[in-house]
């Protein structure tokens, strides 16, 4: 467990709860301002939030334009934490949050949290909470049937898989296909767990095209569209699934019941912001978890301001930092004004509606983009603009347009010719406080070599800790390209 | 003979453990014996958690007199076990005249079983109590409470252990003899010992998992299985009780909404259905509940939620209480009530508590639907005085009440609303670290609850860790919590996470290492 030194006995400019990817940034940015006294309140042992267990690439292409994987975009901040010298507290969790008027004018938050063996108590002048999301449940679904073992959300089978080092089942139901649905697809497939389908209400799936492509698409797994899951089998263990159709309105189509067998329901069906911290702040939140913020962030309590997915549900781990390092600017200029004088609740609850009708036609918006891929194009998966490829064939070559750059067509020339992905996997490290380490290709293999690859990974067990970086196998399956840990082994 | 005892229990839901409660605090050995890995896993833990007064009740039944003893008596029983118990009131809503009328004749029904604290309140007394909450009229019920079934028996399961109880779980009772040589041998020697007499009447073979078989002896058998004690009736012969099981469904809706009902809220329940009808419950921990319905269903142990009845009820709440969405549910469950097959169509049977007519000392208690869990304790006292009375007992001398006063070493949680309880009782659990956000559950809880539950011999699973802790039950329903659960218990106790089963053998939550 790693902890940085911490003043408790002075009060802090900023206390920010959570240090995944909107807290890290939030707190490197308000350093960046000027701000001194700050403090980062982790509950996990380590700072990164979900970084930690998206083991996956794909983050940093908007910030940082490399293509990294969820424990090295974590890395690029935690370094510059240490750099910076920031106090952070990681297996602490916050337990009591009470802002009250103190002598003058300038108002106080005092925030407790607890950690193994003991209790503490700060005084700050502003809290941001930056506590992410959670995922939507069985329950709060509705879906009818029993309730035996094997029902999971994704990200909790994502945890338990790289983090946890353990395997959920053998046969699996994905109800979702949303991101995180279908990276846990590939994951599951590339372990050897076999993937019955995934079930998906819309008329498409929902996902970013770079992870149809690469989840979906690259391992032929079944999707049934416009359908959902109407019944859970199983007195112990799950069993099977009754999925059903639905019709344009999300009604069910009476008589489309099938019944899929399984032993395993992966549900990836939306996250919610997390604020449990938010409520025991008394922080005013809608009755869909998201806090009712003004356009800076800030709450119905003076100085506390939140940030990050607990504030909205981002799309991209990219925007989430890029949008707390854009919201430091008004905290730093909130701490060092003191007290910005009474709010006004009214334009507080008329920005929030307003950014949240804003957010929903975004959505829309993105939805619509489905529908126009035609034959012979392809998505580029390489950042998210996501643009359309068009190709033909003209005798023995293709012939590509369009795109934003000239990346787009030499990666649709590759994706015809000669198909190269990326893996990221996990490794057994033995004499360690983690018992996985994260590791990745530098650069693509054969997309046809992927599972020979995964064998070779699942053999590797290092005898030591390993550094993000450092080469544990040279020349992967193809030379030039290694095989390197993508996290520190150690927490 | 190693498992010889002057009671075998069968069934360690909240009427065994009353009864091995009560018993233990005399000079008898006691077993209770249950299918399950733990306490609490049938009705007991399938229920809305209201202590009713017993105005529903016919009057001159048991169901009548045992309810009201029960209510009168709950507070006393709640803090000497040290557990919560709120007397909230409860409310019954008329919506017509015609229901207006059943309301007074419930009124009169009380009063004739003598419940007190009952008035009929108009319909803006109504809304004073509650604002949002549609009706004409109500029957206001100030004796009613809620409490947390779960605490109740695990608290009445860890005092029984406490004085000396022993409990055998994952022992599925399937074979039960009758002894009658040793009896009759004794019967004529007049130097008989009292306590040799009734030694072993019972034979007892139970099969523990897929394991193998145990048996026990006992000169007392008592039968409080719940769903399964007609079919414990027919291992012996007894032909005469059939349970008819009744499915209720419920939705648990999270806590941070519809906080201003202050009391349970049920509607004027409709005599052919012999159900309460569904009703509003806010429990302890701060959820309000929607339910039970009641469905006639073919297999007892059939707990399926189904999609009409998960809509039924969201509908139906709604018709009480104007502010309830879907989007508030974050469980839905189901109970199955043992209901004896009536004799006379659609007249529901009142309790069984008898000593079998043709086996002595075997006693019979079965249908027992609610108000049971308020009937606890003057259940058990009955099967004392059944113990008292009959002419073979091996009771000859009472021991005095002992340390029964005491209060329960291992507490549940009942986590409130915006509070995280922190619990700092002894070193060994003063892991802080929170381990289950939604509700505040320190690693400490949910390690003094996996000893609680080793204390009383039982299997740890996550749902007996969450029927101590509230771990699981808050809004993101362990999806937080269960991987770090795991995870904990491999660190802090050694088991390996593949063991972890979610409440039997059959249910396990992993499969095995990834690497």
């Amino acid at each position: 467990m790693m902890t940085s030194k911490i003043n408790k006995n002075e009060e802090k400019d900023a206390i920010i709860v959570g240090g995944g990817p909107a807290g890290m940034a939030m707190a490197i940015a308000l350093r960046e301002q000027g701000v001194e006294r700050i403090l980062i309140i982790e509950r996990e042992e380590s700072l990164g939030g979900v970084l930690n267990q998206c083991i996956h690439d794909g983050f940093g292409l908007v910030r940082f334009e490399k293509n990294l994987t969820g424990p090295e975009y974590r890395d690029v901040f935690y370094k510059k934490l240490i750099e910076k010298d920031i106090e952070f507290a990681t297996a602490a969790t916050v337990t009591k949050v009470q802002a009250f008027p103190s002598h003058g004018k300038s108002k106080r938050i005092e925030v407790s949290y607890v950690e193994k063996n003991g209790e503490t108590t700060l005084l700050t002048r502003s809290l941001v909470i930056a506590t992410g999301a959670r995922e939507r449940s069985r329950g709060s679904i509705l879906v009818p049937g029993t309730r035996p073992s094997g029902i999971f959300t994704a990200g909790a089978v994502q945890n338990m898989m790289n983090i946890g080092n353990m395997v959920p089942g053998s046969k699996a139901v994905i109800l979702g296909s949303g991101d995180i649905g279908l990276l846990m697809a590939r994951r599951l497939t590339l372990e050897g767990i076999k993937l019955a389908c995934i079930v998906e209400k819309e008329k498409f799936p929902t996902g970013l095209p770079r992870n149809i492509k690469q989840c979906v698409e690259d391992f032929q797994i079944p999707v049934m569209l416009s359908s959902t899951v109407t019944n859970i089998i199983g007195d112990s263990r799950i069993t099977a699934v009754e999925i059903s159709q639905v019709d344009e309105n999300g009604e069910v189509v009476q008589s489309s019941a099938k019944v899929v067998n399984c032993d395993t329901l992966i549900l990836s069906v939306g996250l919610i912001p997390e604020n449990e911290v938010a409520l025991t702040a008394k922080v005013e939140v809608d009755s869909d978890y998201e806090p009712i913020v003004n356009h800076i962030g800030e709450t119905n309590i003076n100085g506390v301001f939140v940030t990050g997915n607990a504030r909205f549900i981002h799309d991209l781990v990219d925007k989430v930092s890029q949008s707390a390092e854009l919201q430091a600017i008004e905290v730093a200029r909130f701490i060092s004004n003191g007290a910005s004088g009474e709010e006004n609740k009214h334009d507080r609850y008329l920005e929030h509606a307003a950014a949240k009708e804003a957010r929903r036609k975004e959505k829309e918006r993105n939805r619509e983009y489905h529908f126009m891929k035609e034959e012979n194009s392809l998505v580029c998966i390489l950042c998210p603009n996501s643009c359309i490829i068009n190709y033909h064939k003209q005798e023995e070559r293709y012939i590509v347009t369009g795109g934003m750059c000239t990346k787009g067509k030499d990666y649709v020339l590759d994706e015809m010719l000669n198909p190269m992905r990326i893996l990221t996997s996990t490794v057994k490290i033995n004499n360690s406080s983690r018992e996985l380490a994260s590791v990745r290709t530098t650069s693509g293999i054969p997309k046809e070599n992927l599972l020979q690859a995964m064998e070779i990974i699942k053999n590797i067990k290092l005898e030591k800790s390993v550094s993000q970086g450092e080469i544990i196998l040279k020349d992967f399956i193809i030379e030039g390209v290694n095989l390197i840990a993508s996290s520190n082994s150690r927490w | 003979m190693d498992n010889k005892f002057d009671v075998v229990i069968i069934g360690a839901g909240v009427i065994g453990n009353a009864v091995a409660d009560l018993l233990s605090n005399y000079n008898l050995s006691i077993a209770v014996l249950d299918k399950e890995a733990d306490t609490a896993f049938g009705i007991s833990g399938r229920n809305s958690g209201v202590l009713h007064s017993g105005f529903n009740n016919p009057p001159g039944s048991l169901k009548a007199k045992l309810c009201v003893e029960g209510c009168k008596g709950f507070q006393d029983v709640a803090t000497k076990l040290g557990i919560e118990f709120i007397k909230t009131g409860k409310l019954i809503v008329a919506n017509s005249e015609e229901e207006k009328l059943e309301l007074l004749k419930l009124k009169s029904q009380g009063e004739m079983n003598s419940t007190g604290g009952l008035s009929i309140i108009g319909e803006k007394e109504i809304q004073v109590i509650n604002r949002k909450i549609h009706g004409i009229a109500g029957l206001l019920s100030e004796n009613s409470g809620i409490f947390n079934p779960f605490e109740y028996t695990i608290a009445l399961a860890n005092r029984a252990r406490r004085n000396g109880t022993r409990y055998f779980f994952n022992n599925e009772v399937v074979k039960i003899e009758t002894i009658l040589s040793s009896c009759e041998k004794r019967e004529s020697d007049e130097q008989a010992n009292f306590e040799m007499q009734a030694e072993e009447r019972f034979h007892i073979t139970t099969k523990v998992g897929n394991e193998g078989f145990q048996e026990f002896y006992s000169g007392w058998l008592i039968d409080s299985a719940g769903l399964q004690s007609d079919k414990i009736c027919r291992m012996l012969g007894i032909e005469d009780y059939e349970i008819v099981p009744k499915r209720g469904e419920y939705h648990v809706l999270d806590k941070r909404f519809l906080h201003d009902l202050k009391m349970p809220v049920y509607p004027v329940p409709k005599k052919e259905s012999g159900v309460l009808g569904i009703h509003l419950t806010n429990t302890i921990s701060g959820n309000m509940m929607i339910g039970p319905s009641g469905e006639n269903i073919e297999s007892k142990e059939d707990y399926q939620t189904t999609k009409s009845i998960m809509d039924k009820l969201l509908e139906e709440g709604s018709m009480f209480h104007g502010d309830i969405r879907k989007e508030y549910v974050i469980r839905s469950f189901s109970g199955v009530r043992p209901k004896l097959k009536q004799k006379i169509a659609g007249v529901d049977e009142d309790f069984v508590i008898e000593e079998s007519k043709d086996i002595k000392g075997f006693v019979i208690l079965a249908g027992i639907e609610s108000p049971g869990m308020t009937s606890a304790v003057p259940i058990a006292k009955m099967v004392l005085e059944i113990m008292r009375e009959s002419n073979e007992t091996i009771i000859s001398e009472f021991a005095t009440e002992s340390d029964s006063e005491r209060p329960d070493q291992f507490p549940c949680a009942n986590a409130h609303y915006g509070k995280p309880t922190i619990f700092e009782d002894k070193d060994e659990y003063a892991h802080l670290n929170i381990i289950c956000r939604c509700e505040g559950i320190s690693e400490g809880k949910v390690l003094k609850a996996f000893d609680s539950i080793l204390y009383i011999s039982g299997i740890p699973t996550l749902r007996g860790i969450k029927n101590r802790t509230r771990a699981g039950m808050g809004r993101c329903q362990g999806g937080f919590c269960t991987n770090r659960i795991i995870k904990l218990l491999e660190r802090e106790r050694k088991i390996d996470p593949v063991d972890m089963a979610l409440f039997n053998q059959d249910s396990p939550i992993i499969y095995g290492r990834l690497r």
